[in-house]
């Protein structure tokens, strides 16, 4: 699989993390990831918290994204966490998941080309993250082959670093610094769910040394 | 298409058979003739004849009510000049019946057309006001209009009924509210939306129910909010995955009492299986609250006295072996088996005194 080195050019069923400290952080990959969205006549859902940041909406504003036009529109759709993650209110990644696809078969059915999530997932901190690395992992076997590119964003500095390292070993590409980085750390939910044993580790571990030997040597 | 219903008077033999086929047609809308004047009936027959419709024609006052007794009309033409009831006095009573009271009424008559005389007709209620000898097409034109009329009040009805009959109206329907209302327990319904629709009063007292929109923020008042949250989201649950919730609440009344309640939540299906909405019934959980706290304490009871029942027996068992154990050895010693005395006899006071 060939590396992904720019946001412009992730593509339906990626998911990618972006761990930021800040606002100004987070806005250089959303307006490129948004406007590309709109560009590839994609839906955006925005999951914040409870209110998108104002912070946010500023630097986003100042960047020229123009979030009210789009909202008129319909590109772009914001959501909190009591409509999403805990709708039901409780979270279980089931029905995150379900959820999504229903959003995905309405957004196709109103004529879109795909849809892209932009997930603000501060809303684990209200209520324990056990269940949430559980959720990234069901993610990568949920996106292949549907027409989701699924962004989740991770301040650095209000989750421990224990969910962070769970946090990259399940998203198969970060976000650091603005920069995409395919991820060396990144175990695929068999791994991550406990369903194969050491062999399947070494043989990921194998694949990832041979892959990154490639990398490395620009092949 | 013209017919009498139970007509004292000839000159209008139609088929009767035609008639009755008439009369149930609740396409046709039916125009009520109020004349004494049998001449005039016929001429009119002519003019306001159709096959949307289905004239019928009475001579007096007295008739024309007891035809709308059991009759839905679309517009009424009255002389005012009648027999016996005067066609005010019958205007007068066609607009004190409920059901009668909206149908338009043109008054008819072959006298002056004096402005006192036609505001006097116009107080009774007339929407229309004709002089004879009549216009037929005038007349026609006029009677057209309110047919229109009935017609799109008879479509908006029958739309209605049809509404208020299907499965998907239930839930907004009288029926729905009478049967949350009646419901021993604290009862809801909801849309699909979650939006509560119908609630009784004890869901009002005790979970502080709110017909509106399924916000947690301003519903279920008696609940703490994050209780407030999680009933909103159980509602959420049951009418969009179309499952079954039981979630348990401490609401706390007005009385200051605090409640446990479960409150259950099926969602409400259609005869094609789609769901319509959501009934919420709540049950208090106190007594049974009550009768666990019971039954764990009578448990623990229980178990004390098993614990002691189990050291008494202990202790019987320990002093009968004992019995058992001096015994034998008494039994040897007096056999002279043994030399020395037993072990056991340490313990025992008598020991120095046996032989």
């Amino acid at each position: 699989m060939k590396p992904i080195f720019d946001v412009n050019e992730l593509k339906p069923s990626d998911h990618v993390c972006l761990l930021h400290r800040s606002p100004a952080e987070q806005k250089d990959s959303l307006i490129p990831f948004i406007k590309q969205g709109v560009v590839r006549h994609e839906r955006c859902l925005y999951i914040a918290d409870e209110v998108l940041d104002p912070e946010l909406k500023t630097v986003l504003a100042d960047g020229g994204l123009d979030l009210l036009r789009l909202r008129q529109e319909g590109s772009l759709q914001v959501l909190n966490r009591y409509e999403t993650f805990l709708r039901y209110a409780r979270f279980e990644p089931v029905l995150m998941l379900e959820l999504l696809e229903q959003t995905l078969k309405r957004t196709l059915a109103s004529d879109y080309d795909g849809l892209r999530v932009i997930a603000d997932m501060s809303w684990a901190l209200s209520i324990g993250c056990d269940q949430l690395i559980v959720f990234e992992a069901m993610l990568n076997e949920y996106l292949p082959k549907r027409k989701i590119t699924y962004l989740c964003q991770y301040n650095r500095t209000r989750f421990a670093s224990h969910i962070l390292v769970d946090v990259l070993r399940t998203h198969p590409i970060a976000i650091l610094d603005g920069q995409i980085c395919p991820n060396v750390y990144y175990e695929h939910p068999g791994l991550m769910l406990g369903k194969e044993g050491s062999a399947g580790r070494v043989e990921w571990m194998t694949n990832t040394l041979r892959q990154t030997s490639m990398l490395l040597k620009g092949e | 298409m013209t017919s009498r219903p139970d007509l004292a008077f000839d000159g209008f033999g139609t088929d009767p058979l035609e008639n009755d086929a008439n009369s149930e047609d609740p396409q046709k809308i039916n125009i009520l003739v109020v004349d004494d004047n049998a001449d005039y009936l016929f001429a009119l027959e002519e003019v306001l004849a159709g096959p949307d419709r289905h004239v019928v024609m009475v001579q007096s006052g007295e008739e024309a009510l007891r035809y709308l007794l059991g009759a839905d009309v679309g517009v009424i033409l009255l002389d005012i000049h009648l027999s016996g009831l005067s066609g005010y006095e019958t205007a007068a009573l066609i607009r004190k019946r409920s059901r009668t009271r909206a149908v338009p009424m043109i008054f008819v008559t072959g006298c002056s057309k004096d402005n006192t005389e036609i505001a006097h007709g116009y107080s009774f209620g007339a929407v229309d006001y004709i002089f004879k000898p009549v216009d037929p097409t005038v007349l026609r034109t006029k009677v057209d209009c309110f047919v229109e009329l009935a017609k799109s009040t008879q479509i908006l009805k029958r739309q209605t009924r049809a509404f208020e009959l299907s499965e998907k109206g239930f839930i907004n329907s009288r029926g729905a509210a009478m049967l949350v209302k009646e419901a021993p327990l604290p009862a809801i319904l909801a849309d699909t939306q979650g939006c509560v629709l119908h609630a009784n009063i004890e869901a009002i007292r005790v979970l502080g129910a709110h017909i509106g929109p399924c916000v947690a923020a301003t519903n279920w008042t008696t609940l703490t909010p994050g209780e407030r949250w999680l009933l909103t989201g159980a509602i959420r649950e049951a009418t969009e995955r179309e499952v079954m919730r039981e979630i348990c609440v401490h609401p706390r009344p007005q009385s200051g009492e605090l409640m446990a309640i479960s409150v259950s939540l099926a969602p409400l299906r259609d005869d094609d299986g789609r769901v319509m909405g959501v009934l919420g019934i709540g049950r208090d959980m106190r007594p049974y609250q009550q009768a666990m706290l019971d039954l764990e304490r009578l448990t623990g009871e229980l178990y004390r006295k098993s614990q002691e029942l189990g050291q008494l027996k202990e202790i019987v068992v320990a002093k009968d072996l004992a019995i058992f154990r001096l015994q034998k050895d008494n039994e040897e010693l007096r056999r002279g088996v043994r030399s020395s005395p037993p072990v056991q006899a340490e313990a025992d006071p008598c020991e120095g005194e046996r032989p």
